[in-house]
């Protein structure tokens, strides 16, 4: 009804533009036809005294115009304000209503909020992620580079130094930004140390990413000249936790390693890690050609990391053959590295978020149909609400309110219902922010910084309107769908008419339907999870194992033997503990980078002639007792011992992926391999392992495990893990004595 | 300069016609008899202006119109004065009757 009742009874009903013109015409012809007659009455003959009627009215034309466009225009308003005074009237029943049935509108707004605000949630992390640009210069012309063999060309290994400077002199790159070791650096100020993970980029590196430093400078060739400057720059992060924020830390020097080394410059918040599962927090600079004083290593060792810019107008395809042209430009003028290397390149993007964005996908999709499924139960119930209240439509209708006018009010109140709903839900989604970051640097470390921004905003905006036509249309149309006379004489027990218990009936179908699919993919992923949690890890899940870093770079420790020893007593002293079972020590633990860390070529002895004996594996340095503790299963042969250690012959254990690539059916016991060079000491295969995956589902990568030796360079590396957001200061008291050894235990890993 | 003139007839006609509609409803051709016989022939609304003039006023709520029959039997468009119309026509009266005042102080001072 409308607000003004008295004036439904004035108002003329609609009328068209042609409508309005004729009701004119004819209006003016009666005002001539009576001036005529009066004229007539007066005496004058009727041909001149319509002709004078004419002459005595003015401009004919002109009125008639002028008339016809004020009533067009005043029928324009008058249906706007109407329309608008309707809405206000259907805002005020909706709201009216929904108060009455506040049961009603709990159940509807609680579907609809978590709908619209679990898909808002998920898609500000998809839009966070997949969506959004990289943050650096024109991040579409950047791509990550990496060795691989043709065997397996998707394993993401190193390059050798000698390949970053093949890939310096290709045309197809616009510049080319090698960057090497992670490691960490014990800093240590006012009797309190400090863990620091560190990176080493060489001066190209900022450029190439196109991101200038908050404060001061980044890390350019200065840094890399012959007497290396002992500079250092600091992450955002790292800034504000130890330094504060203070903008004098640029110049100072800081003790790290126990050597002074001086801050040239801050990264902006904004920056993130190139490499996605890795956190940096201080840079240092690279020095690439330092790794040409052994050329023949240089040639062999895989060392370094890069990524390049690629130059203008050079396309996927012309990227592609210039590194196949590269790749077997080296296999010709140096056999002797081994048959199928090739170097690969990978967009940017999807070297950092590629891995994720399935699942991603796989969960905006199931919330997508979580909110179909709120909108079939919304559906429902607005349809039953709108057959119980058939009695209140008929009498509206038969008051004269049109169909149209009944489906818009329908309308209007799930319109309303999806607006608050949306609301709501975005307002879940803000307070299931801080839940979202921690989700996000669950899949990747460095993109935690997850913003409700205007996007997303639109996003839930277009989802609530589409709720609303998905669950208002129907049960409007249906609603209002009745013949007057049967409605009205209908008790007030109501039942719906045959084609609205259909429609409620389809609903159902479509509920159960979409339940069942829901159902059904939340059963094939908690399957693939848990047959991925069961198998091809490759070490033992079941058991509470607890990984911490320990790195022992204080001048202290500087003495290799004097490290050993450490490591020794830390093991004893933890193994006495009385929960602990047993304790290991590896350089790169499973589950942090275990598979991308120091992967390196590796050659195999003694094959026939003609089959290949070159791959590239992980190779990781562990302690007595590594297998057995983290539960990795020995496959045949042993595992190391402590006579293992020091002046023994060189002794390894490989992955089966290892000895099936190499000795394929046959025992690869007694076989020896090659590190890094062809002319690197021969190692004797004694045992062979399970394979290792660095995650579940994670690419299965060939690994050698070498025991620390004393006589060896290489010691037991402290080159420590990633730690995402994690404090590293709290060193657990008793259990070791060195009072500037930080020890961080990480995550209590049970169950892995 | 015509300007200012046609302003001042626009407004004068506009009050005739809300004081004949004050009256009774009326098509648009009673209205001109109406206001020639009231004024004894010196005011004759042309009829291009009152017809404007009527669905101007219409558009502004002043009047609204139905259509009847006249008195001669022929379908007819008549307008009604509007409560909005009764308040314009009492603040227009008020109006105009202070400037004939001020008019008659200038041109006849006592």
């Amino acid at each position: 009804m409308s607000r003004h009742p008295r004036r439904r009874f004035f108002q003329l009903p609609w009328r068209s533009a042609e409508r309005i013109r004729a009701e004119i015409d004819e209006e003016l012809e009666f005002e001539l036809d009576m001036r005529t007659a009066e004229l007539v009455r007066s005496g004058l003959p009727g041909a001149e005294a319509r002709a004078r009627a004419r002459r005595e009215f003015g401009d004919i034309e002109q009125t008639r115009r002028y008339c016809a466009e004020s009533d067009i225009a005043a029928q324009r308003s008058e249906g706007r304000s109407e329309w608008v005074a309707e809405l206000g009237q259907d805002v005020r029943l909706a709201w009216r209503g929904m108060r009455r049935t506040p049961g009603f509108a709990l159940v509807v707004l609680t579907t609809l909020a978590l709908g619209i605000g679990a898909n808002t949630a998920v898609f500000s992390v998809l839009r966070r992620v997949v969506i959004k640009p990289l943050a650096y210069a024109n991040p579409e012309q950047l791509v990550r580079i990496y060795g691989a063999t043709t065997r397996n060309p998707h394993a993401g290994n190193l390059l050798t130094p000698a390949q970053v400077e093949d890939l310096r002199e290709s045309p197809v790159f616009a510049q080319i930004a090698p960057f090497g070791y992670y490691s960490s650096y014990t800093y240590v100020s006012d009797k309190r140390a400090e863990m620091w993970q560190s990176v080493t980029v060489s001066p190209e590196f900022f450029p190439t990413l196109g991101v200038r430093a908050l404060l001061g400078r980044t890390i350019d060739a200065r840094d890399v000249t012959d007497a290396p400057a002992p500079a250092v720059v600091l992450s955002y992060t790292l800034w504000q936790r130890s330094f504060g924020g203070d903008s004098s830390t640029v110049g100072r020097d800081v003790l790290l390693d126990g050597h002074a080394r001086t801050v040239i410059g801050i990264m902006p918040r904004s920056f993130v890690f190139p490499e996605s599962d890795r956190d940096p927090e201080v840079f240092t600079p690279l020095d690439a050609r330092a790794a040409f004083r052994d050329p023949v290593a240089a040639r062999q060792r895989r060392s370094f990391r890069a990524l390049a810019r690629v130059a203008i107008g050079v396309g996927p395809t012309e990227l592609h053959a210039a590194l196949e042209m590269l790749s077997q430009r080296e296999q010709a003028s140096h056999p002797e590295l081994g048959e199928g290397s090739i170097i690969v390149a990978v967009p940017l993007h999807d070297d950092m978020v590629g891995g994720v964005r399935p699942i991603l996908l796989v969960v905006m999709g199931a919330a997508l149909l979580v909110l179909l499924i709120a909108c079939v139960n919304v559906a429902g119930l607005f349809l039953s609400r709108a057959i119980a209240r058939r009695r209140e439509l008929a009498v509206r209708a038969a008051l004269g309110a049109g169909r149209g006018r009944l489906v818009r009010q329908l309308l209007t109140e799930s319109a309303m219902a999806g607006i608050a709903g949306g609301a709501i839900g975005v307002a879940l989604a803000f307070a299931a922010k801080h839940l979202l970051v921690v989700g996000a640097t669950i899949l990747l470390p460095t993109m935690g910084d997850v913003s409700i921004d205007v996007g997303v905003l639109t996003f839930a905006f277009v989802l609530s309107a589409f709720c609303v036509i998905a669950f208002g249309i129907v049960p409007a149309l249906v609603g209002t769908h009745f013949r007057l006379q049967g409605s009205l004489g209908e008790s007030t027990r109501t039942t719906g008419s045959r084609s609205s218990s259909n429609l409620g009936r389809a609903l159902v179908v479509a509920q159960v339907a979409l339940a069942l699919v829901l159902l059904i993919s939340a059963g094939l992923l908690g399957r693939t999870q848990l047959s991925l949690e069961r198998t091809g890890i490759g070490f033992d899940t079941r058991s509470d194992v607890l990984t911490f870093n320990v790195a022992p770079s204080s001048p202290r420790y500087a003495d290799e033997a004097r490290r050993l020893e450490l490591f020794d007593e830390l093991k004893e002293g933890i193994g006495e503990l009385p929960p602990v079972r047993s304790v290991a020590m590896v350089t790169v633990a499973p589950w942090n980078g275990y598979t991308t860390g120091g992967a390196d070529s590796l050659f195999a002895n003694g094959l026939a002639a003609g089959s290949s004996d070159f791959d590239v594996a992980s190779q990781v340095t562990v302690s007595d007792d590594y297998f057995a503790t983290l539960g990795i299963p020995i496959r045949s042969g042993r595992e190391f011992t402590s006579l293992d250690r020091d002046n023994a012959p060189p002794v390894a254990v490989v992955s089966e992926s290892v000895a099936r690539r190499f000795w394929p059916g046959r025992n690869p016991i007694g076989q020896r391999i090659r590190l890094g060079r062809r002319n690197a000491p021969q190692m004797e295969i004694v045992g062979v392992a399970a394979d290792v995956r660095d995650r579940p589902g994670g690419e299965l990568k060939p690994t050698v495990s070498r025991p620390a030796r004393r006589q060896r360079h290489r010691l037991p590396d402290p080159r420590s893990p990633r730690h995402p957001r994690r404090p590293r200061r709290s060193a657990p008291r008793g259990v070791m004595q060195p009072p500037l050894l930080p020890l961080s235990p990480s995550s209590p890993r049970e169950r892995g | 300069m015509a300007r200012p003139s046609l302003d001042l007839m626009q407004g004068t006609v506009d009050v005739l016609i809300l004081r004949t509609l004050a009256w009774q409803p009326m098509h648009g051709y009673g209205i001109s008899r109406f206001v020639r016989e009231r004024s004894k022939g010196a005011l004759d609304i042309e009829s291009a202006a009152l017809y404007q003039a009527l669905h101007r006023l219409e558009r502004r709520k002043l009047v609204r119109s139905s259509w009847g029959i006249s008195e001669t039997n022929r379908r007819a468009r008549f307008y009604e004065l509007t409560a909005a119309g009764r308040k314009q026509l009492a603040a227009e009266r008020e109006q105009l009757r202070s400037y004939m005042h001020a008019l008659q102080l200038v041109l006849d001072p006592i």
